[in-house]
């Protein structure tokens, strides 16, 4: 759905945040973008919806580039920034005026979103609290139906029952001819939700893989002792040292994300290496 | 030809940009009918007689470059914020209907919707004020006896700068905009002034562009050259070309619009 071909991006030459970075997201998918501050997550969904244009190489989707914002994509995608603008009309007037630019939005839809998200719908947007006005946007941006949902750090400003209720909601708007793309710093806002982690950093995509592939490739377990294993990473905790490790046996452990973004971030190349080449079984 | 334009969805963008802005634009024109008020309630009590037409027409036509300018120069303020830049830029319409709107609200909308404020003002001032015994005439503004409508030309062309600068100028649209404009009349002035004393050889004391050229003979006789019809053609000419380019590069400019 997405391909980005050799996209070279920076604010100016001499401070480039990507170089010939290359990356294909499909439908079906809820892509979780992590990187550090200033890694340029938000850069790159800017990139990926033509808020930005990259100085080098392309980004389309379906075949078309993003970067001409025509009708034809931008209908099909619906972008939820960190700092979000409201205008001064009640919700229900937002949707008699904004609606019909979407050819799938489903109104019926967005007022179950906002009933599930609590928020009374004569309500003049403008004057909402930031977390009311973001859940707002949620449930308009779900219910466009659009191919393409990308949203940069969604959970912001939400209190912790509206963060599982967003959890929630994402996951049941998952269908197998859209793909979500959420942008974090919040590992853990992403914990079942997302199938895919994206790792962005040292201006390069490090990591692409669905959380299944990750979690037949490597062991997240904590150990007391970690002598005669294999450890990719550990970091110490108060039950002892939480580790990734090769899964040579097969079992399934949940991937611990934050462990795992931690080991990529490290600037240890062994995680990523590994992941990212082949893994054959052990000839017996 | 669809991506460009659908008369549909322009009709959508219209009703949704007036929905959301139509109690800020109602403010507005109450400041408008509030300003005019002031403007010709002070000029009729400074006239010891009635405002005649012609006065009613130039104070009409100042009014329309000051706020017509004022108002233009605001037309793309949502681009100048990132929160609102990215609801404008990622609606789906294209960048040719985005800006037919800035220009349709700034341009024809503003025009009518002024020049009936300024009527409505203008008759109760009229009307109230001390006639003395003259007839109570307001000003036709189709009427070009004293070719003071020609400064609808020049209302175009400023629309056309205003515009511009509303597009490339990330804040304070108006004063830079109107800074450049000044830095580009200089600029022009001087390079025609120096282009003309080159192309014809002789000391020259003036020569405004498309104006007239007066040419130092000796050392008390000068030379006036001008033709005024022509140069007010080609001074109408040149306005509206420029106003169309300025248009055109806008809209370029629209397009490379980044968050």
């Amino acid at each position: 759905m997405i391909q980005i071909e050799n996209l070279s991006f920076g604010y100016s030459k001499r401070a480039i945040l990507f170089k010939d970075l290359h990356l294909s997201l499909s439908k079906g998918h809820i892509y979780g973008l992590l990187g550090k501050n200033g890694a340029g997550k938000s850069t790159l969904l800017k990139n990926i919806i033509g808020l930005a244009f990259p100085f080098k190489g392309s980004v389309h989707i379906n075949g078309l580039t993003v970067a001409n914002r025509s009708p034809q994509v931008l209908e099909n995608l619906y972008f939820i920034p960190e700092e979000i603008y409201v205008p001064a009309v009640t919700a229900a007037k937002f949707v008699s005026s904004t609606a019909g630019f979407y050819p799938n939005f489903n109104v019926a839809e967005f007022y179950q979103y906002l009933k599930e998200f609590e928020v009374y719908r004569e309500a003049v947007l403008d004057k909402l609290s930031f977390g009311q006005q973001k859940k707002v946007m949620i449930a308009f941006g779900l219910a466009t139906n659009t191919p393409l949902l990308v949203m940069d750090e969604p959970t912001n400003g939400l209190d912790i029952p509206s963060k599982v209720q967003f959890r929630k909601i994402i996951a049941s708007a998952l269908t197998e001819d859209r793909c979500i793309i959420i942008s974090t710093h919040q590992v853990r806002d992403l914990d079942s939700l997302i199938d895919t982690l994206v790792v962005l950093h040292n201006q390069e995509i490090v990591l692409n893989l669905e959380l299944d592939t990750i979690a037949e490739k490597l062991t997240f377990t904590t150990l007391q002792n970690t002598e005669d294993y294999e450890i990719l990473y550990a970091e110490e905790n108060i039950r002892g040292q939480q580790v990734i490790m090769p899964n040579h046996e097969g079992n399934y452990s949940k991937v611990d994300m934050e462990l795992l973004f931690n080991a990529i971030i490290s600037g240890k190349t062994t995680i990523t290496d590994y992941l990212n080449n082949p893994v054959y079984a052990k000839s017996l | 030809m669809q991506n460009h334009f659908s008369l549909s969805r322009f009709g959508r963008l219209f009703r949704k940009h007036t929905a959301e802005y139509f109690k800020a634009y109602s403010m507005s024109l109450v400041v408008l009918l509030g300003a005019l008020s002031l403007f010709l309630g002070f000029a009729a009590y400074t006239t010891h007689a009635l405002i005649a037409p012609q006065q009613q027409a130039v104070l009409y036509f100042i009014g329309l470059l000051a706020a017509g300018t004022i108002f233009t120069s605001n037309v793309f303020i949502n681009l100048s914020d990132k929160k609102t830049a990215i609801a404008a830029l990622t609606l789906p319409a294209s960048h040719l209907e985005k800006f037919l709107l800035a220009w349709l609200y700034s341009f024809v909308i503003f025009f009518i919707i002024y020049t009936l404020a300024f009527y409505l003002i203008d008759a109760i001032v009229i009307n109230i004020d001390n006639s003395r015994g003259q007839p109570r005439v307001l000003f036709n503004i189709l009427n070009n006896e004293d070719e003071v409508n020609k400064i609808f030309f020049v209302y175009i062309f400023l629309h056309a700068v205003a515009i511009w600068g509303a597009v490339y100028f990330q804040k304070m649209h108006f004063i830079k905009t109107a800074f450049t404009l000044f830095l580009a009349i200089a600029a022009f002035a001087l390079f025609n002034f120096v282009f003309m004393g080159a192309l014809i050889g002789k000391d020259i004391q003036m020569a405004m562009p498309f104006g007239a050229m007066v040419v130092n003979e000796k050392a008390d006789q000068y030379l006036h050259i001008s033709s005024w019809d022509t140069h007010q053609r080609i001074i109408i000419l040149t306005f509206i070309l420029m106003a169309v380019a300025l248009w055109l590069s806008s809209y370029m400019r629209l397009k490379e619009k980044q968050v």
